[in-house]
């Protein structure tokens, strides 16, 4: 499998979108500039806002057609999501998530049902931030309540005699995600870390290693790997890539706890491998999220998902 | 030679290396393979029993004895060994199916998980020459213990794993499934709970006669990962263990919380289970964890370079002693702990809570020099003294104190009976700290290979990390401390035992809101500790632990002290001790000594601070965390020059 052959473009989010006319069009409310402007420029058919309870949103929900529910699982949360479409015609459609604003379970989950229903492609947008506000000191979660496999994203654990389990994390600027999820599959042999560099602003790279300074003790010795913060499609290829290096594999544990293009990188790889090898993805839940960390917009990246058949 | 401390965790551990690096915990056997009560081995982050367990598992076994007959021949035992977080518990929740389908599935996958484990194990023997005549009668013995007919290919041991493994891909398929569905498809229940965990060893023991005598231990490690029903489950099975089988449970301390089956019967310790709380072992047994940690030490650097360094205590540089000389020759006099005083007592004068002048404060810091040759300890006891006199308040003006502690000093000096003998006894350690805090010469307060044993009370990990940290620094200075010749100076000391100590903060595995809570009292008891040793007259020495009435203690606070206890955040010290004012006996916490350098408190406990319920309720109810800053002030005010109860105070005696 080569995923560095998959399609990627990015534009100005200031100037005209480099996008065809969805069917339909799904993004996250999270009352940013970097969710507004795609949703106002993008054409679609139906343009549908995800509000997210973790959010906790002061405001007055958005004038415009919205989805939510109050449960905060991912598998919950889109429960009625499922009757708002026609599964035949929604497998027709042509789609595009935003993924700048979600959640990074309820995007691994939407695209996992996606797959499920036969999709055979879907665009995914991503709006690169000027900056972090406050640079490594900026936090995403509140207070991390349990780490889990994301829903629809497990798989069958390997009985080895000798586990030689793997954990593969993409890093970010959260370093008490990563300690927690290494805590959590404190008995994983081999531990990859991937970093996003070339990162989204310069100083992210920088900022990023700073943050992992703190938490490297409990995370053991942890190999750092390489691949573009913007790039979901080189991130699963170094996922690829670094199991080719390891003999008798047991399980594989994916976290993707970085930016949301590596986050598809995950994805990806889970659903191109999810039967040929024991993958699984993992994520630190917390029961609230923080959103609005970000200063300005920089590019808008978009991806074409091809997914794989469901044969696969 | 590369810093033999590098590795600290045991999962990181090849079974070669647990086994090269085991050493083993004195003359105690916390786990003995022939004693059929369960266990269960608990204990904090590090503390050894991922090592433990794996040593008796197996894959181990096979290591040192070579083969499976040998095994059972020398071990009289094979240790089943696997890890519960590979289950994923939470997997087993939510998603719209009930709560009772959900425990039904778990229980038969937990079976079919560890059936697999223990097929695969037997294997060795079963397909091995003296086992493979009654493979195939083994094989259907296993094959009718399901509830619906296994038709096998073979009757073979491979053919039944194979079968065992497509059940559970099958059961796995079902749980990604209804994430979208919402309801199982195709879920068939095919074993009795317990029925192939009990019923593989006896039909094995019965099959190959040979082996009768045979004894299984389930070594189920990282049980605090499944959720509590999940873990009432597994007592269950502990509950009804069946001859030839036994269980080994690993467990976090806050992951062992509750003991009951999931009839409601509680496990009996002692007759039903024994638990072994590991750091609790060697906290109570300091000696033996020494002798441990010496052990430990020496394996690492042996398989590092045999040739190289054999006495890794000679390396580290030591210099309690040597920190009053070094502020003497860099102060020369010119000492913080004067320019504090005389600012104290012009505060006193300006706000007229003293009736000295001025033009007194000259003398009175003369008669507080006078006979101490400039030595900054000497002149902090005299200090010392004068500030217990001034607390006192016996309506004497300040230069009469002074005098009083010039006499005393002299008379002292003579080896005569005086105060000074009880101060130098009591408080050295804490003025010693004060003087360090005060000229920024922090790196004397924690020297020497035995101060990093201590340190790291019963936890190997925390052990590691401190010599992996101190060498680590040692090596960027430039001190070559695993050379001849080379050292490790009390910087590279200091620094990794800083690190070190922020990294168990930072990493106590505090979940929730809770956590956050417990993060704030650890933070807030710290910083109430550090006014017992660096202020102007401490009530007690070395203060690191307390002590406290639990009867009108809130279940807030009591949650968040059990909470931070089972977080290894506070250790319950092992003393009776009696409340000053009540003489009642209590409960007495002390913070953990790896978490002490982070505010540069005391590691060893002399003193224990007495806190009333209301000073706990600030610190560990939530609900009141408040009030903290007025208790933290209150008690500032008690221990500080012009030694005022509050503001208030300072403002009647103005008027």
């Amino acid at each position: 499998m080569d995923f560095t052959k998959f399609y990627k473009s990015s534009f100005n989010p200031d100037e005209e979108f480099d996008c065809p006319e969805y069917d339909l069009f799904i993004s996250a409310y999270d009352e940013c500039d970097r969710t507004r402007i795609p949703y106002d420029k993008v054409k679609a058919k139906r343009k549908l806002w995800m509000l997210f309870p973790q959010y906790n949103y002061k405001g007055n929900p958005p004038a415009e057609d919205y989805y939510t529910n109050s449960s905060v699982r991912e598998s919950d949360f889109f429960k009625g999501f499922y009757e708002l479409f026609d599964t035949v015609k929604l497998r027709e459609m042509i789609i595009c998530i935003d993924s700048t604003g979600f959640l990074r379970p309820h995007l691994l989950f939407l695209m996992a049902y996606f797959n499920r229903i036969g999709l055979k492609q879907i665009d995914v947008l991503y709006t690169e931030p000027g900056r972090y506000s406050k640079a490594d000191e900026t936090a995403f979660s509140i207070n991390i309540d349990s780490v889990r496999t994301v829903d629809g994203c497990s798989n069958t654990p390997v009985t080895d005699e000798e586990m030689n389990d793997v954990l593969i994390v993409c890093s970010g600027y959260d370093e008490k995600l990563f300690s927690a999820v290494a805590s959590y599959k404190s008995n994983c042999r081999h531990k990859y870390h991937i970093v996003g560099f070339p990162s989204l602003q310069l100083d992210m790279y920088q900022e990023s290693m700073l943050r992992f300074y703190k938490i490297k003790e409990s995370i053991g010795s942890s190999e750092r790997m390489f691949a573009p913060a913007f790039d979901p499609f080189v991130t699963a290829q170094t996922i690829d890539d670094i199991l080719k290096e390891i003999p008798k594999v047991s399980n594989i544990y994916l976290s993707p706890l970085s930016t949301k293009p590596q986050t598809i990188g995950m994805m990806l790889f889970y659903l191109y491998y999810k039967k040929l090898k024991p993958v699984s993805i993992l994520f630190p839940f917390s029961i609230e999220y923080t959103s609005g960390h970000t200063e300005g917009v920089k590019r808008t990246w978009r991806y074409t998902i091809e997914f794989p058949a469901q044969g696969n | 030679m590369r810093n033999p401390f590098n590795v600290t965790k045991a999962s990181e551990f090849s079974d070669e290396q647990i086994n090269t690096y085991w050493v083993s915990m004195g003359d105690t056997n916390v786990l003995e393979p022939m004693d059929y009560t369960p266990r269960y081995i608990l204990g904090g982050k590090g503390c050894g029993k991922t090592h433990l367990l794996r040593y008796y598992s197996y894959p181990l076994q096979k290591l040192r004895w070579g083969s499976f007959g040998n095994i059972v021949a020398n071990d009289k035992y094979i240790g089943i060994y696997s890890v519960l977080s590979t289950l994923d518990a939470s997997r087993f929740e939510g998603k719209n199916v009930s709560e009772g389908q959900w425990k039904a599935l778990f229980k038969y996958y937990f079976e079919l998980y560890i059936g697999s484990f223990l097929l695969k194990t037997l294997s060795e023997y079963i397909e091995s020459e003296n086992g493979v005549e009654k493979e195939s009668c083994f094989v259907k013995m296993i094959s009718e213990l399901f509830l619906k007919r296994v038709e096998l290919e073979k009757y073979n041991l491979k053919a039944l794993v194979e079968f065992v493994e497509v059940e559970r891909k099958n059961i796995d398929f079902e749980i990604e499934n209804v994430a979208f569905t919402g309801s199982f498809n195709n879920v068939q229940i095919n074993l009795k709970a317990g029925e192939l965990i009990f019923n593989i060893p006896k039909i094995f023991c019965e099959v190959y006669n040979e082996l009768k005598d045979m004894k299984f231990v389930y070594i189920m490690d990282e049980y605090e990962k499944l959720y509590d029903w999940q873990k009432r489950y597994v007592n269950s099975l502990v509950w009804e263990k069946q001859y030839p089988s036994t269980f080994w449970i690993g467990a976090r301390k806050y992951g062992y919380t509750d003991m009951h089956t999931e009839s409601g019967e509680e496990l009996k310790k002692g007759s039903e289970y024994s638990p072994f709380f590991m750091d609790e072992y060697f906290q109570q047994n300091e000696k033996e964890f020494d002798t441990f940690a010496r052990e430990l030490i020496r394996k690492r650097l042996k398989r590092a370079d045999p040739e190289a360094v054999t006495d890794l205590e000679a390396k580290f540089r030591s210099g309690k002693e040597d920190v009053v000389n070094t502020i003497m020759e860099s102060k020369k006099g010119n000492y913080k702990h004067i320019k504090n005083l005389i600012t104290e007592i012009k505060l006193a004068i300006k706000k007229g809570l003293v009736v000295d002048r001025e033009q007194d404060i000259q003398t009175i810091v003369d008669n507080l020099k006078a006979d101490t040759e400039d030595n900054p300890l000497l002149q902090k006891y005299k200090i010392y003294f004068f500030y217990q006199l001034w607390a006192d308040k016996n309506h004497s003006t300040l230069i009469d104190y002074s005098v009083l502690v010039k006499e005393e000093f002299r008379k002292y000096k003579k080896g005569e009976e005086t105060k000074y003998k009880n101060i130098v006894e009591k408080y050295k350690n804490d003025l010693i700290a004060q003087l360090c805090e005060e000229n920024g010469e922090s790196y004397f307060a924690y020297s020497g290979l035995a101060d990093l044993i201590k340190l790291s009370w019963g936890n190997p990990r925390v052990l590691l990390l401190l010599l992996k940290k101190t060498i680590e620094k040692a090596e960027v200075f430039q001190e070559h401390p695993l050379d001849s010749g080379g050292q490790i100076s009390l910087k590279a000391q200091y620094l990794g035992i800083k690190e070190t100590a922020g990294w168990y903060l930072d990493n106590a595995e505090l979940t929730g809101k809770r956590g956050s809570y417990a993060n704030t009292a650890i933070k807030n008891l710290a910083e109430y500790f550090r006014l017992y040793r660096f202020s102007d007259k401490p009530t007690d020495t070395s203060v690191c632990a307390f002590n406290y009435g639990t009867e009108n203690v809130s279940q807030n606070a009591r949650d968040l002290i059990r909470m931070m206890e089972l977080h290894s955040l506070l250790v319950k010290v092992d003393n009776e001790r009696k409340q000053k004012n009540s003489g009642k006996a209590e409960t007495t916490y002390q913070i953990n000594r790896i978490l002490a350098p982070n505010w540069n408190l005391p590691s060893s406990r002399r003193g224990v601070a007495d806190f009333s319920n209301t000073v706990i309720e600030s610190l560990f109810n939530f609900e009141h965390f408040s009030s903290f800053d007025s208790e933290y002030v209150a008690l500032k005010n008690r221990m500080n020059a012009p030694f005022v109860k509050n503001e208030d105070q300072i403002q009647q005696k103005l008027f």
